[in-house]
Parts: C-alpha cells; sequence; structure tokens
C-alpha cells in the first residue's frame, strides 16, 4: 500500500469517527431534552407546577446545554488526520508510531522513499481491523443513548395517555398537540380553553375534544373556532338525574379570523358538542363545587372548667380549604347570668385575613382575666373560616365549640333541683279550624252521601266543637273576677270549700250577667247560658264571641244541618284569631294543683293493707260445751279405766261425726292408737284442742290450732 | 268559715303573670307539714284579689314578672283584707329593682297602702317557727347575677295595728320554692323553711 492510499483510508476513518461524533452530540441533546420534560411532565401530573412552557423551555435550555458540553468535548470539526493515526496508534501499537509519522508529514508522497519504508510497515499491521472493530463499538454507543433518549420520551408520553383516561395533566397537552396531526378535510379547527372563577387565582388551561374533564362550578369554557360560523354548531347539553336534558346551541360571535363562543359551568354537568360536516365532537365536563372550609379546633380540645378566673387558656385550631382560606378566626362568647336574664359579650382572636393559603393554622391564648371572667361565666370558643368563594359563597366553615365554664364558688357542693316538666296541654281536642275544614268537607259531600251519613258526622263534629267549646269556657271562666260559681271546679281536700254563708251570699245569674256586662263593655247580648251551665262572664270580649258562635255552630250540626253552623265557625274562628292578636291576652288556664301528701310528709304511716284482726275465743255454744266435757272426761278417765274410757270416747266419735268430723277423725286417731298400744298422746292432744275450739262456726282458725 | 283548716293561697290578679311559679304552693305547704302540726290542706287555692274569698285566707302570696295594675275593685279588696288582718306577701319574680314588676307592684302597693319600709332583721317574722339570725334567707337566683345582681339584706313591709299586713320581698322566692316538694330530697338545707315563718306568723299575730 502506497503512502498516498495509506492517507486515504485514514481519511475515511477520519471522516466515520467525525460523524459519530456529531450523532453522540444529537443523541445527548435529545436524551438530557427527553429526561427534563420526564421529569416536568412528572410534575405537572402530581403538583400542577410548573408552566407547560417552564418545562419546554427547560428542556430545550438543557438540550443545549447538552449540545454545547458535548460538541466541546467532541470536537466533531476538530478531528484531524494526525488525531486518527494516534487514536489508530493506541489502538494498534505494533505501528510503532509509523502511521503518526505518516500523519505528521503534511504532504505524502509516493516518491519519498521514507514515506513507502512507513506505508511498506504499517501495511505490514492489520489496523484497520482494529480501528473498524472501535468504530463499530462507538457506533453501538451511540445507538444505545439513542434508544435510551427514546425510551425516556416514550415514558414522557405515558402520562398523556393517562390524560386520555380522565386523570389531569395539564401540561401534557401541549406535548400532545404537537404530535397532532393535520385534521382531515372539512373538520373545523378549534381551541378550548378553560378559564377557572377569577377568585381561585388558577391559570387557564386548554382542553380538547374528546376528553372528560373535571372543572370547578363558575369557570367558563371558551371554544375558539377557525373560518366561517356557516356549517358548524356548538351545542350544549345538559345532564340532570332524570337524564340528558335537550341540546340548546351555544350563541358565538365573530372573533378575528373566526368565532367564539362561551359556556358557563353550573352545578351539573354538560357535555360540549362541536358539529361540522365531519361529524361531532364532544367534550364531557363535569364540575366541581367549591367546598366550604373545613374548621378544627385542637386546643382547648374538651370543654372544661376553670376554677381560676385569672388563668390563661391556649387556644389553637387549623383551617383548610380546597381553594384557599380567605380569612380565619378564633371566636368567643361570654354569657353571665342565666335563668331569664343575660348578657353576652363577643369577640376575636388571632384573626387572619386575605391569605391566599390552603392551610391556616392559628394559635392564641385567652386571658380570662382580661377578659373580666367571673364564677358562673361561660366562654364558648370556637373557629370560623371563609374561603374566597365569591359564586356562590363565602362559604363559612366552623369548628366544634368548646364551652370552658367558670364555676361559682359554690359549685362543689350545691345540687341543682330543676323544676318538674309543666302539665302536657290537652292535644286531643280538634282547632276550631280544623272543625272548619271538616264542615267544608262535609257540606261538599252532602249531595252525594246519604242523609243518614250526613247526620252522623255532623253529630260527631259537633261533640267535637261542644267539647272545644267547653275548653273555651275554662278559659273564660278562669279569667272569671269573683264569681267561684260555673266551672270552677273543686275536688275533695283542696281546702277550698265555700261555706254555706258564703255559697248564700253568692250573686244571683242576674248580677252575674250585670257584672258580665260592665266587664265586657255593654255586650250583654254576647252572653248565653244552658242548660246547667252557668252564665259566661268574661272579660276578654273576642273570646266570648267565639264561645257564643260555637253555641250556635254546635246547635246546627247537632241537628244535622252543617251548612247552617260554617258561618257561626267562621265567626268563632275569626274571633278566636282577634283574641289571639290582642295586645295582652293569657290562655294558661288555671294552673294544675299540686296535692301534697301530707300523710307520707309527716311520716304517718303509709301500709294500707287489710288484716283481720284477731279475736278473742269465745264461749261454746252449749252442744259444744257437753261434747267438749265428754272428751276431756274420756281422756282423764284413761288413767283410770282404759276400756271404760275408750268406749266413751267412741260414742263422743260417733256423736261428733256429723257435725264435727275433723274432732271425729282425730278421736278415731287417738282409738285406734290406743287399740294397737300404740303412743295416742298427740292424737288425744289435737282431740282436745279441736273440742275446745269453736269448730261449729267451720272458720279457719282451726288451722291455728294444729287441726288438719 | 266550715275548714278550720290552713289554705295557701296564691292570688290572681288582672294585670301580670299572676301564675308564674305553680309549685310554690305544694312546696310551702309540704315545708309547713313536715315541720309543724298545723292543719293544712293538701293544695292550695287561687283566689281572685278582687273576690270576697281573699278574707278566708290569712296569707296570701302574689307573684308575677309583668307590670301589675290593680283594677278599683282590687285596691278596694287589697285594702280591705290587709285592715281585717290579712298577711298578703308579695314576691318578685324578676328580683329587679328595675324590673316592671318591682316598679309596678311597689308603686300601687304604696299607692293603695302607704310606703314600703324594711323589715328589720330583729324582726320576730325572722324568729316566728325557725330562726333566721340574719334576716330573710338569701336565695341562689340573687346570688347567681340575676336580676339586679343584688342581695337584699332586707325584706320590706307595710304595717297595719302592729302587725305586718303586707312583706315584699325582692329576693325571688318564686324562683326558689317553685319545684316539685319530692325533689326536696336533694338539697341538704330545705330552703323553704322561710316559708314555715311566713305561714305560722300570718296564721298568730
Amino acid at each position: 500500500m502506497t503512502p498516498l492510499q495509506l492517507c486515504a483510508r485514514l481519511e475515511r476513518v477520519r471522516e466515520s469517527l467525525r460523524r459519530l461524533a456529531l450523532a453522540s452530540v444529537a443523541v445527548w441533546a435529545i436524551g438530557s431534552m427527553a429526561l427534563v420534560l420526564l421529569i416536568g411532565v412528572l410534575f405537572r401530573v402530581t403538583t400542577g407546577q410548573p408552566s407547560r412552557a417552564l418545562v419546554i423551555a427547560s428542556a430545550v435550555v438543557t438540550a443545549m446545554i447538552a449540545v454545547a458540553w458535548r460538541w466541546r468535548r467532541a470536537r466533531p470539526r476538530d478531528i484531524s488526520r494526525l488525531d486518527v493515526a494516534i487514536w489508530v496508534e493506541s489502538l494498534a501499537p505494533s505501528l510503532q508510531y509509523s502511521l503518526v509519522t505518516l500523519a505528521e508529514q503534511d504532504r505524502a508522497s509516493d516518491a519519498d522513499p521514507v514515506h513507502r519504508r512507513l506505508a511498506a510497515f504499517a501495511t505490514q499491521t492489520a489496523w484497520e481491523r482494529s480501528a473498524a472493530g472501535a468504530l463499530r463499538q462507538r457506533r453501538t454507543r451511540v445507538l444505545g443513548r439513542l434508544a435510551l433518549a427514546v425510551a425516556l420520551i416514550a415514558v414522557a408520553a405515558y402520562p398523556w395517555k393517562l390524560r386520555q383516561l380522565g386523570a389531569d395533566g395539564n401540561g401534557v397537552a401541549a406535548l400532545t398537540r404537537m404530535a397532532d396531526t393535520p385534521p382531515p378535510a372539512g373538520r373545523v379547527r378549534a381551541s378550548v380553553t378553560l378559564l377557572p372563577p377569577r377568585y381561585t387565582n388558577r391559570p387557564t388551561r386548554t382542553l380538547a375534544f374528546g376528553e372528560t374533564v373535571s372543572v370547578l362550578a363558575g369557570s367558563v369554557i371558551r371554544v375558539d373556532g377557525e373560518g366561517s360560523l356557516v356549517g358548524t354548531a356548538l351545542l350544549v347539553q345538559e345532564s340532570s338525574d332524570s337524564g340528558a336534558g335537550t341540546p340548546r346551541s351555544v350563541h358565538r360571535a365573530p372573533h378575528d379570523d373566526g368565532w367564539r363562543g362561551t359556556v358557563r359551568v353550573g352545578f351539573t354537568p354538560i357535555a360540549l358538542r362541536l358539529r361540522d360536516v365531519i361529524g361531532e365532537r364532544w367534550l364531557l365536563v363535569t364540575p366541581v363545587v367549591d367546598s366550604a372550609p373545613v374548621a378544627t379546633l385542637l386546643l382547648p380540645d374538651a370543654d372544661t372548667l376553670v376554677f381560676d378566673t385569672t388563668a390563661t387558656i391556649r387556644v389553637s385550631g387549623i383551617a383548610h380549604d380546597d381553594i384557599a382560606v380567605r380569612d380565619a378566626r378564633i371566636e368567643y362568647i361570654i354569657s353571665s347570668g342565666s335563668g331569664e336574664q343575660f348578657t353576652f359579650k363577643s369577640g376575636a382572636l388571632a384573626t387572619t385575613r386575605g391569605t391566599s393559603s390552603r392551610d391556616v393554622t392559628l394559635a392564641s391564648t385567652l386571658d380570662l382575666g382580661a377578659l373580666g371572667l367571673k364564677p358562673g361565666d361561660l366562654m364558648h370558643v370556637r373557629l370560623t373560616a371563609h374561603d374566597g368563594n365569591t359564586l356562590t359563597g363565602p362559604s363559612l366553615g366552623t369548628s366544634e365549640t368548646r364551652t370552658i365554664r367558670i364555676p361559682r364558688t359554690d359549685a362543689r357542693d350545691s345540687v341543682a333541683v330543676e323544676q318538674l316538666p309543666p302539665t302536657p296541654v290537652d292535644k286531643s281536642v280538634l282547632s276550631q279550624r280544623q272543625l272548619l275544614l271538616l264542615t267544608e268537607r262535609l257540606v261538599a259531600r252532602m249531595p252525594r252521601i246519604p242523609p243518614l251519613v250526613v247526620l252522623n258526622e255532623s253529630n260527631r263534629i259537633g261533640l267535637d266543637q261542644a267539647r272545644l267549646r267547653k275548653q273555651l269556657a275554662d278559659i273564660v271562666f278562669a279569667r272569671l273576677g269573683d264569681n267561684p260559681s260555673g266551672e270552677h271546679a273543686h275536688f275533695a281536700g283542696d281546702g277550698h270549700d265555700h261555706s254555706a254563708a258564703d255559697l248564700a251570699s253568692q250573686s244571683t245569674p242576674e248580677s252575674v250577667l250585670q257584672a258580665a256586662d260592665r266587664a265586657t263593655g255593654g255586650v250583654s247580648g254576647m252572653l248565653d247560658s244552658h242548660g246547667d251551665e252557668t252564665p259566661v262572664v268574661a272579660v276578654n270580649r273576642p273570646l266570648l264571641e267565639a264561645y257564643n258562635a260555637m253555641w250556635d255552630a254546635t246547635r246546627a250540626l247537632q241537628g244535622g244541618v252543617p251548612r247552617d253552623a260554617l258561618e257561626p265557625m267562621r265567626r268563632a274562628l275569626a274571633a278566636i284569631q282577634r283574641a289571639r292578636s290582642a295586645e295582652r291576652i293569657y290562655l294558661r288556664g288555671t294552673p294544675p294543683a299540686a296535692v301534697v301528701d301530707l300523710a307520707k310528709v309527716r311520716l304517718i304511716g303509709t301500709d294500707s293493707a287489710a288484716f283481720e284482726a284477731r279475736r278473742a275465743l269465745s264461749a261454746l255454744p252449749a252442744p259444744e260445751r257437753r261434747i267438749a266435757e265428754r272428751v276431756l272426761r274420756g281422756i282423764a278417765l284413761l288413767i283410770a279405766n282404759d276400756g271404760t274410757a275408750r268406749d266413751s270416747l267412741r260414742l263422743v266419735r260417733l256423736d261428733a261425726m256429723g257435725a264435727a268430723p275433723t274432732l271425729a277423725a282425730a278421736l278415731g286417731d287417738a282409738l285406734e292408737a290406743l287399740d294397737r298400744d300404740r303412743d295416742a298422746t298427740s292424737a288425744l292432744l289435737r282431740a282436745r284442742r279441736l273440742a275446745l275450739s269453736p269448730w261449729r262456726q267451720g272458720r279457719g282458725n282451726a288451722l291455728w290450732l294444729g287441726a288438719p | 268559715m266550715s275548714d278550720m283548716r290552713f289554705t295557701f293561697a296564691t292570688v290572681q290578679y288582672e294585670s301580670g303573670d299572676w301564675d308564674s311559679a305553680p309549685l310554690l304552693a305544694a312546696n310551702v305547704i309540704d315545708a309547713v307539714a313536715r315541720y309543724t302540726s298545723i292543719d293544712v290542706a293538701p293544695s292550695g287555692a287561687i283566689v281572685p284579689l278582687s273576690s270576697a274569698a281573699m278574707l278566708r285566707y290569712p296569707l296570701a302570696f302574689m307573684t308575677g314578672h309583668l307590670p301589675v295594675r290593680f283594677t278599683a275593685a282590687e285596691r278596694a279588696m287589697l285594702r280591705k283584707y290587709c285592715d281585717r288582718g290579712g298577711l298578703l306577701f308579695v314576691d318578685d319574680h324578676n328580683h329587679d329593682i328595675d324590673g316592671v314588676f318591682h316598679k309596678t307592684a311597689t308603686e300601687e302597693l304604696t299607692q293603695v297602702l302607704g310606703p314600703l319600709q324594711n323589715i328589720a332583721t330583729t324582726h320576730p317574722l325572722y324568729r316566728s317557727f325557725f330562726t333566721f339570725q340574719d334576716g330573710p334567707p338569701t336565695t341562689s337566683h340573687e346570688l347567681n347575677g340575676w336580676g339586679d345582681n343584688l342581695v337584699h339584706d332586707h325584706l320590706q313591709g307595710i304595717e297595719r295595728n302592729g302587725r305586718l299586713a303586707v312583706i315584699y320581698s325582692s329576693k325571688d322566692y318564686s324562683s326558689e320554692w317553685s319545684f316539685h316538694p319530692e325533689n326536696k330530697r336533694f338539697l341538704s338545707v330545705d330552703n323553704t323553711r322561710f316559708g314555715v315563718n311566713l305561714v305560722v306568723y300570718a296564721l298568730t299575730r
């Protein structure tokens, strides 16, 4: 191989090395850019930051830095023939610098004998094979790096795929859009922009048809289309619980070279449909409602008692909102007093305003002394927070309320005694309005139902009307002046009995009527009496009118003419309404009387169990006495003359068998024992006891005496 | 009178809420029965102030929260009642000397019977049965910051013929004693004992 041929071979190797260096620079640039894009996309997917432009810019800058660094290191344009020779010499040391020496010559010549000897020496060495192997290795390394860069791009594209499935992926849209293929002919180009509510301070976002996105309620979706309005339609279709509604057209206006339409997202899912000659594209939008802040009071963690009015109490809490907490504060209310009279004092601690953070922490200290708390006071503490929602809010979030009680000094050794609950009101009585409605309904049904049914139902309503009238009478009489008659009820032992003299001095019905006339301002025409009821004397004219009207209604209803009852019933209802709206009217009636069990209070015995008094034994009547004497004599004779005694007792037994079978049985036992020579003591004792008892009466007293 | 038993009477007057302490009567009756041998009716009576029936009751109790305006008949009967030996015990359910009941009731009583005077703590009223060395017993309701936030050292009264005809209280015994007598067992000291003094005083003077 001549020197010139050898140099040509070196030039080819040089060219290969230069191309590999350039490829390496490009691969490094692509790989570093893909790596930065991947990192940026992952950040945007997870946190929504940084912005798309920043990610792209970072990738480009990184790529430029990689190119610069790699160019500076590889210097592809600076690779000389000498560099190639040195590289080859490092691969094939057996060249012994012959190739380097030849390459150093500015002009190699076949005529130069030194050059020919160098070429001949280099030709003897298989350096070309070593160089080809090294070049293959470099090429493989570059291809590997290129494969790695492609893999990074594939990984970076994966979140875009997630977004296609519905996940959030704001920043990936730019990547996908770059890869968008041109639309087919006739398809309208349109861009969709999401404008979140202004109070959220969130950036606008680009959407694409075919997506399903979740956006804040109140956001605006703007569609910018290219070309003419003709041949296209933008429709919005709302979804509700009952299904999808009818699509309605979105107003579009010419804008720049195309058109623009906007849709505000409400609280129901919508489908945005863009129709052109090719077909329809859909964008499904699901609204997300801005939630109210969540406030949590951390300290104090429970209601508490504080005996020291100069103590300090730490209070703290946190507030969280899905957008931002606009303001938060710890509120307190101090209430003093109880029962009927209270004074209140309120204030706030640790107030923060104008924050844009999603989490706010508040902490402060309550100085009870500075707040002027005193024993018996109650302090209620809670945390409140507002968000910045200007569309449907601001929404308020409140924490649980903690109560700090300052007990009285004697609170620990006293017992609160509560009253018993009030007597329940009789709710079984139908109101006048209900009775009127029933009557009106009955009148309306009258043409369709038999007269007997009308009469029965009318009577039933009449009874209820009478009950209500009596209730009203109780109220009216309860307001009576000095008239203890009528429905002024008494019961045994109430301590309110009227003496005979007192009863005699009671007013006559005429005088009562006159008193009522005076009390009601001369409305004696409204006074009424019926049967055994005393005249109604009311100091309240509307109630008296109602009472009288109820009488008329009752008569009509019980007469089976409900139509005639309507007018007085309406009068009664109107009168009751007037009484209700009077300036001062108390319809409590007589409070229930509490009756004290005096015997129980005085501890004089409460055992009411009945018992039978013991009575002394009375003298026996003559026949019984004779039998008893015979029994006693027979028993006494047993010692002296056993046989005679037995015979005597047998006769007594015979006489007793009809009138006193138990005695006869006892004597029989005793005689049997005597006949068999056994101990007859117990049987004889029993017989004697029975003989002395009043057995003839047949009372259970015999059991006391041991009789079987 | 056919019935010689003592009956605790609650005054019913036209204005105001005369029935604001419905359980007080039972509580006083319980105390009288518990500590004395006085023949007492087991339940109280409600008597209109304008009624002649007032004269059957030696002690009448009057309370309320709202303004008191006596009618002419009520004024006449009140005057007659006091002149004939009755004792009217008036208690301010608001226990507030700036309250409407206090202002109007004292005004009415002064107009009918003359000015109210403080009753000395050495008055026989406080020794008629139980001994109250410091005068009228305080109530938890005047100690807890309600009403006028004052502890009233004295009751006030109007005398007729050397005896008290009207006793006026700003201490709110109406609230203090208006609980069911069965609940007395929860109290270490019966707070209705002063009611016995009122009854005994009314019956013996």
